[in-house]
């Protein structure tokens, strides 16, 4: 049987990189996929996540179309890149909105519909934070203090979920260098295309989107229904190196 | 032509049940312990389950057995694809009551017998060219701290951080290997109920400090060391994997 058989999922994010990849892999086992996005088209929800009013309508339409909700990935994010000097307030407070506002409104808000489900409550939250909120990364500040801030949301989600007699678990997966149209935008095709750029990564890669949709996957599955509170790092041993 | 696990500590607990999450993934098991009897059960479940299994009894804290039966699995299958290190052992007593003599087998059966496992397990999958992976069963206790279990907690932060070191070298290995910790929270198995014994008290021990309200089983883990084993997580390495149902964190 496939691992998300019956199951509903709500993915932020999803018209590209990580969420496109996690709302095909999904589909893939099963589960009834939900896709939102800023940038909608097709099938694809239109939805700020800063928005509390937008959360929701997005989630009352997943659930108007599937009838439930038991995942969600809260992977919308958005990228900042430049030295601490020049950082203006407002790059700042976009990376705090985005990553991690929006992530508390959408653990408030999927929590309050996997409650309406029934009693204890179950389902599994994730977010997608990165490996610049374990550690410095050069010239992602306000990113990597916004990941940082999310990753520790989840694992005080994680714990208060549980401890209300919930079996909502809530976990970060924590991305290394990852190649998507976000970070294609800071970086042009001759980066990725370079390995002297990834030998400081113990396995001389980046990441596919499709390696974080796998450990999507698994983290929203029922393989890892005793997993709650934890970071994920899917990084090719980036968060090793000594090198930032 | 299947690929290759070796799981010690297979008689029981943990590493008893990743064997047969394993040979359901389509491994071949080999399992390894110390008890031929308890061994050949393991094997006997993973044939009637339909999978594919064969025992080798052996020390885990000796070198000279390493060098045999990684020897003997390069011979007869020409690869290894996952190893788990999962064989251990575990005693609480009050650091004042702790002798030497107690620490340093605790070392020997948690740490060295880890150290030596990952040496040759590296070695076979770089010599037979095997993208392996390598799982050693730590612990939750390797990160956090646990009452009257120093010695335990300082072999499993010992086996955590190695962990992160031998990742860094398999990574540059063709093909990579990989190298994990599964740090796993209060699991009841013999471990825990050889220690403090089988009672409500323990199970409610074993429940309540947990953000979940369950138990953790062994299957649990298993299917962690299922993810970890195989190509699902081909970018994960270097990490420590804590599957502990919110303990650690609350």
């Amino acid at each position: 049987m496939a691992a998300l058989t019956g199951k509903v999922a709500l993915v932020t994010g999803a018209a590209s990189g990580i969420g496109a990849a996690t709302c095909a892999r999904f589909a893939r086992e099963g589960a009834g996929v939900f896709g939102t996005d800023v940038h909608a088209f097709g099938e694809i929800f239109p939805h700020d996540v800063t928005s509390e009013e937008q959360w929701d309508t997005a989630i009352a339409a997943c659930v108007a179309r599937f009838g439930r909700l038991d995942i969600l990935v809260s992977n919308a994010g958005t990228a900042q890149a430049g030295p601490i000097v020049d950082l203006d307030m407002e790059q700042f407070r976009e990376q705090s909105r985005v990553h991690v506002e929006g992530a508390f409104l959408g653990i408030r808000a999927a929590a309050a519909q996997m409650r309406r489900q029934g009693s204890p409550a179950s389902g599994s939250i994730i977010a997608v934070a990165s490996v610049a909120g374990l550690k410095p990364i050069m010239q992602t500040s306000a990113y990597g203090t916004a990941k940082a801030a999310l990753i520790n949301l989840t694992r005080s989600a994680g714990v208060e979920l549980g401890r209300k007699g919930d079996r909502i678990r809530v976990n970060a997966i924590c991305p290394g260098g990852t190649r998507t149209p976000m970070t294609e935008a800071l970086f042009a095709e001759a980066y990725w295309a370079e390995p002297a750029n990834f030998a400081d990564v113990p396995l001389k890669d980046y990441c596919r989107p499709e390696d974080v949709a796998e450990a999507c996957l698994y983290l929203a599955s029922d393989d890892a229904e005793f997993v709650t509170a934890s970071q994920l790092v899917v990084d090719g041993g980036w968060m090793l190196s000594s090198r930032i | 032509m299947k690929p290759v696990a070796l799981v010690t500590g297979a008689t029981s607990g943990i590493g008893r049940e990743g064997a047969l999450w394993l040979a359901r993934d389509g491994f071949h098991v080999i399992a390894c312990g110390r008890n031929a009897e308890r061994g050949a059960a393991t094997v006997a479940a993973i044939l009637a389950a339909g999978g594919s299994a064969e025992f080798m009894a052996f020390d885990i804290t000796v070198e000279g057995e390493w060098a045999r039966v990684t020897a003997s699995i390069a011979e007869r299958h020409g690869r290894l694809d996952a190893l788990v290190n999962s064989g251990g052992a575990f005693f609480a007593k009050p650091l004042p009551d702790t002798s030497l003599e107690d620490f340093r087998g605790l070392w020997e059966t948690d740490v060295e017998s880890v150290v030596l496992g990952t040496k040759y397990g590296l070695r076979t999958m770089r010599d037979t060219r095997s993208a392996g992976s390598i799982i050693n069963i730590s612990s939750l206790a390797g990160l956090i701290g646990l009452e009257d279990c120093s010695a335990y907690c300082a072999a499993k932060a010992a086996v955590t951080h190695f962990s992160k070191i031998a990742a860094v070298e398999g990574g540059g290995f063709d093909p990579p290997v990989r190298v994990n910790s599964l740090n796993p929270g209060v699991i009841l198995t013999e471990m825990i109920t050889g220690a403090y014994g089988d009672s409500d008290a323990v199970r409610g021990f074993v429940k309540d400090g947990n953000a979940l309200d369950m138990v953790g089983e062994a299957r649990h883990i298993a299917a962690a060391i299922a993810w970890l084993a195989g190509p699902r997580s081909r970018m994960v390495t270097g990490t420590a994997h804590v599957v502990d149902g919110g303990r650690g964190s609350d």
